[in-house]
């Protein structure tokens, strides 16, 4: 039931104590501010850069350069590298 | 020639990583990749050059980093021709909030000075130590790490102001309310 829910983050008082009119008016109020947490943990989580830049960057830094490492090695440099001890393709020249 | 095939090997695992310096350096990949391919030859004509022991990555990366900016400095009054598809043709990232936000970094990237820039990518992406990022580079190791902490201050700058008017509360609080 939604009670035992409320119960645990809401009123100090066991709920079962209050009369019927003033339950209602506390959980409506618990359910209100539980709103409020969470629309405030989304803004903070998106707009939290500041203290830790260093870090972000970092990590931005590294993935930005790790999409292109881990590409590996495009078959043009494979192939020129191949042909460099023999660029006109008969016998190696030492 | 088992030492050229050696050096061979050793070009082609420096290989992903030089894209990926070269793409950061100029912002487009079919001129990263010229820029990469002409780095190999060069260091394949001058291997009498490398010092056996060091690191030959560092080595192409130097030389890279040198075409780069012969390259730049004639190219300096055209347009910076910065290849926007490229992003979008990478795949490898999980949803699209994480593409929208490489793609405003890699445009922060770009907005700071080309020395920060480097700087910040060979400490702080590439993997080199202060000192090899200075040889690389040509400076004093001192020079590299106050460009290195200039870069972040910038970027960090750069990137708030950014996430703050696009991203900011009211965006942010209005999508919830909107969605409950």
């Amino acid at each position: 039931m939604s009670g035992t829910l409320i119960f645990r983050m809401g009123p100090a008082k066991p709920l079962a104590d209050v009369k019927p009119r003033a339950r209602e008016k506390i959980m409506n109020k618990s359910r209100s501010s539980q709103q409020k947490t969470k629309v405030d943990v989304r803004v903070s989580e998106t707009v939290k850069l500041g203290p830790d830049n260093k870090a972000k960057i970092g990590q931005q830094l590294r993935l930005m350069y790790s999409q292109v490492v881990d590409q590996g090695v495009p078959n043009r440099f494979d192939e020129m590298l191949k042909r460099l001890d023999n660029p006109t393709g008969e016998g190696s020249k030492e | 020639m088992s030492c050229r095939n050696d050096v061979r090997d050793a070009m082609l695992a420096a290989v992903p990583s030089l894209r990926a310096f070269a793409i950061s350096l100029c912002g487009n990949v079919d001129r990263a990749d010229d820029l990469v391919q002409e780095t190999l030859l060069r260091a394949w004509a001058n291997l009498s050059s490398f010092q056996p022991g060091t690191s030959m990555s560092a080595w192409l990366f130097t030389i890279l980093r040198n075409l780069f900016r012969s390259e730049y400095r004639k190219r300096r009054r055209e347009v910076e021709d910065v290849d926007s598809s490229y992003a979008e043709s990478l795949t490898s990232l999980p949803d699209q909030n994480s593409r929208l936000e490489i793609n405003e970094f890699r445009k922060a990237l770009r907005l700071l000075p080309p020395e920060q820039r480097e700087s910040l990518i060979l400490v702080g992406a590439s993997g080199f130590s202060y000192e090899e990022a200075a040889q690389i580079c040509g400076c004093a190791v001192g020079t590299i790490k106050s460009r290195v902490n200039r870069a972040r201050t910038r970027l960090a700058e750069i990137l708030s102001i950014d996430s703050a008017s696009d991203f900011g509360p009211d965006y942010e609080t209005r999508a919830v309310v909107n969605s409950s």
